[in-house]
């Protein structure tokens, strides 16, 4: 069952099993699995249940529904736009569905430099193939690669760079080209459609509208959660285990304004985020509509010519279509009045490419005065180097695939049609304020690991310092990933939450 | 007898300067903050925002939000105004966390007031002209400090969100807007389990 908190009348007490804080990826496959086990478990999502009959298509209505902070969320410099879910299926509502495993060298690199046991890929290769299955993971068939991820494809054949196409999760897809605003067609297989109805089949009871305020703990063990319904009234459910999946965010967050011991001071350190920024291509003759990027499915193909994730590689950067709807493109187009204009009616007539970072960066989340949860983020110089590469690579594929100009939108921008114009794009262009930059994947503010002093949590998720809790979500990853996380983040919950159910279990 | 008089003389001069220094500090203030052509009719829909930050608004989403052509010729878009930008970022800001409608009500103190002072004007900015406004905002967004480089950022998304949200100003884009509403070719309703309930 499912209620909602704005609708609560009365105060609530629960007694449970457990509690799982967060409806997305992770969360809903715990939830699934507590469920599933005999538990009585309840779910608090703190964002609203949105049906696919709410999804208007508009930004205006959606980035603020949808989004963290109304789709504010910034690093405490207001130098790069972090971009989070927030709602029931969380992050799975929003994103491009794009579906890739973690790759060998990362699970790697996390048993070999920070400690994780029981998660190689022959551990997690069950794992993978059961949530595929699930949310019915395919390649995007050749002819529903729209215009702008049809210029990659160009571009990579053009240089004969690595790439190709990319795996989704959707079934039904109209190829309206609103993904990042919410599916009106509900083709996602995300959280909210295909997991969560399973979990509730199995038990669970989820509540939307509801944010939890405090861990609360005694003694080295969880004993519950306090949280408060979007009507203002409490809710108190007292719990042997408790799943924080409020993202790498929202978790730490909680767990520090709960007080939970953190006698090596790790709590909210080693955020990683993916920061990203974007290039445009000009494409045909004034008066032609050639591109008309914001139809389709978003993101289709992908470039990996640049991405070498083995430790200490100097490709560290993914690049892949990005295009945006007319707000998100004002935004980014730099400049502002006629001039920007001007560039405005080319709409019709970009076709965009991102370069995202695996980043090496570590910044952290700690609560800001007012309580809510801020994000620091000091670039390094390395990861500017990185991100300067995968834009200057990305105007290059555009060029290569026929752009008769390439604008990078730093302050001021950079107009190029050859390729030698790009020279300025270089890591002290590519900074924070340099340019405007976007993260959608925060990860790593608790991460795994066996050494207490240097992790928060066990391999297993559950926390060094208090028994039956447990960080299941993005939190945990030792190190950037280097590609999207929803694979990796569905996956590494089938695997783990195994752990919560025993401890839910044993009491 | 002059001397017992002077500290009366010295006290009475300096009452007189503090005075006549509040008066002029009062003046420049009030004509510095006041003054504002304020529309009552639109003021009173304001949610979280003071008639004097409408004005501020107004002059800067002008300025963002320029045409590249005459408003009055064909395929101009809408002016700014008329898509009501600034009663947007209200009613949006009205709806974020209070913190941040604090930080947005400072941000447009800082462009109202600060920052002109810093780019050499005496006027506050909506009493600049154009031109003057353009190099104000042109230095906001080029800044050597990081912060205000972002208060100009989350300014011109504000903005931007409330020029090109509506459908007026899709035409200069080509852009088709929702297709919600339209027959979807080929939908087919998938399986779908409804989850709302009421405790």
């Amino acid at each position: 069952m499912m209620w909602r908190g704005r609708d609560l009348d009365h105060d609530v007490a629960l007694d449970v099993d457990a509690v799982v804080v967060g409806t997305g990826a992770w969360g809903s496959i715990a939830a699934r699995a507590l469920a599933r086990s005999g538990a009585r478990v309840v779910a608090f999502e703190m964002g609203s249940d949105h049906l696919a009959s709410d999804m208007t298509q508009r930004e205006d209505e959606m980035l603020p529904a949808l989004f963290q902070d109304r789709a504010g969320r910034m690093t405490d410099d207001l130098a790069i736009t972090v971009l989070q879910g927030r709602g029931v299926g969380g992050s799975t509502i929003h994103n491009t569905n794009l579906c890739k495993r973690i790759a060998p060298e990362i699970l790697e690199l996390w048993q070999r430099r920070h400690g994780v046991v029981g998660c190689s890929e022959a551990d997690l290769r069950p794992a993978f193939e059961s949530v595929e299955r699930l949310l019915s993971v395919a390649p995007i068939p050749d002819d529903s690669v729209n215009a702008n991820n049809d210029v990659l494809r160009r571009g990579l054949a053009a240089l004969g760079w690595r790439g190709g196409k990319l795996s989704h999760n959707r079934t039904g897809c109209q190829k309206s080209g609103f993904c990042e605003l919410g599916c009106a067609y509900d083709a996602k297989n995300n959280a909210r459609k295909v997991v969560l109805p399973l979990a509730i089949e199995a038990g669970l009871e989820l509540w939307a509208d509801v944010e939890v305020e405090r861990v609360l703990h005694q003694g080295g063990r969880v004993t519950g959660v306090r949280a408060r319904a979007a009507s203002g009234r409490p809710i108190e459910a007292r719990a042997r285990v408790v799943v924080l999946s409020a993202s790498a965010v929202g978790s730490v967050a909680l767990a520090i304004a709960s007080e939970v011991p953190d006698p090596h001071e790790q709590h909210g350190k080693r955020l990683r985020i993916h920061p990203g920024a974007a290039v445009a291509g000009v494409f045909g003759d004034d008066g032609a509509q050639t591109i008309q990027g914001w139809k389709g499915i978003p993101q289709s193909w992908e470039c990996t010519e640049l991405l070498d994730l083995r430790e200490g590689s100097d490709k560290r950067v993914w690049i892949l279509p990005a295009f945006a709807h007319p707000i998100g493109s004002a935004v980014t187009i730099p400049g502002f009045g006629a001039a920007h204009m001007r560039a405005m009616r080319n709409f019709g007539r970009l076709a965009v490419l991102s370069a995202m970072v695996h980043d090496e960066t570590m910044g952290h989340v700690y609560l800001a005065r007012d309580g809510r949860p801020a994000l620091r983020y000091p670039m390094l110089e390395s990861d500017s180097a990185q991100l300067a590469l995968g834009l200057r690579s990305a105007a290059k594929l555009l060029l290569a695939a026929g752009a008769r100009e390439v604008i990078v939108p730093g302050i001021p921008p950079i107009r190029a049609t050859r390729e030698k114009d790009l020279a300025a794009v270089d890591a002290s262009f590519a900074r924070p304020h340099g340019l405007p930059m976007t993260a959608v994947h925060p990860m790593g503010t608790m991460r795994m690991g066996e050494d207490p002093r240097v992790s928060v949590v066990r391999s297993t998720g559950e926390h060094h310092h208090v028994k039956g809790l447990f960080v299941l979500d993005g939190s945990l990853f030792p190190t950037s990933l280097g590609g999207p996380p929803q694979i990796p983040i569905y996956s590494m919950a089938e695997h783990l939450s195994r752990h919560a159910v025993e401890a839910a279990r044993r009491g | 007898m002059t001397a017992p008089a002077a500290p009366h003389g010295r006290r009475a001069f300096l009452r007189a300067v503090l005075a006549g220094t509040a008066v002029v500090a009062g003046t420049a203030l009030a004509s510095r903050l006041g003054g504002y052509d304020v529309d009552f009719r639109r003021a009173a829909y304001l949610k979280t925002l003071s008639p004097w930050h409408l004005a501020v608004l107004d002059a800067v989403a002008a300025r963002l939000c320029l045409a590249d052509v005459p408003y009055d010729s064909i395929g101009a878009p809408p002016h700014p105004s008329e898509v009501g930008v600034s009663e947007f970022v209200d009613a949006f800001v009205a709806a974020a966390h209070p913190t941040v409608q604090r930080d947005v009500k400072g941000l447009l103190a800082l462009v109202e007031h600060l920052w002109p002072l810093r780019c050499g004007y005496a006027h506050r900015f909506t009493r600049l002209d154009a031109a003057a406004q353009d190099d104000v905002l042109a230095k906001m967004e080029s800044a050597s400090i990081g912060l205000v480089r972002g208060a100009f950022a989350g300014l011109k998304t504000l903005v931007m969100m409330g020029y090109w949200r509506d459908a007026r100003t899709w035409g200069v884009l080509d852009y088709d807007g929702p297709l919600v509403g339209r027959p979807a070719g080929g939908f087919t309703p998938l399986r779908y389990r409804p989850l709302r309930g009421t405790p």
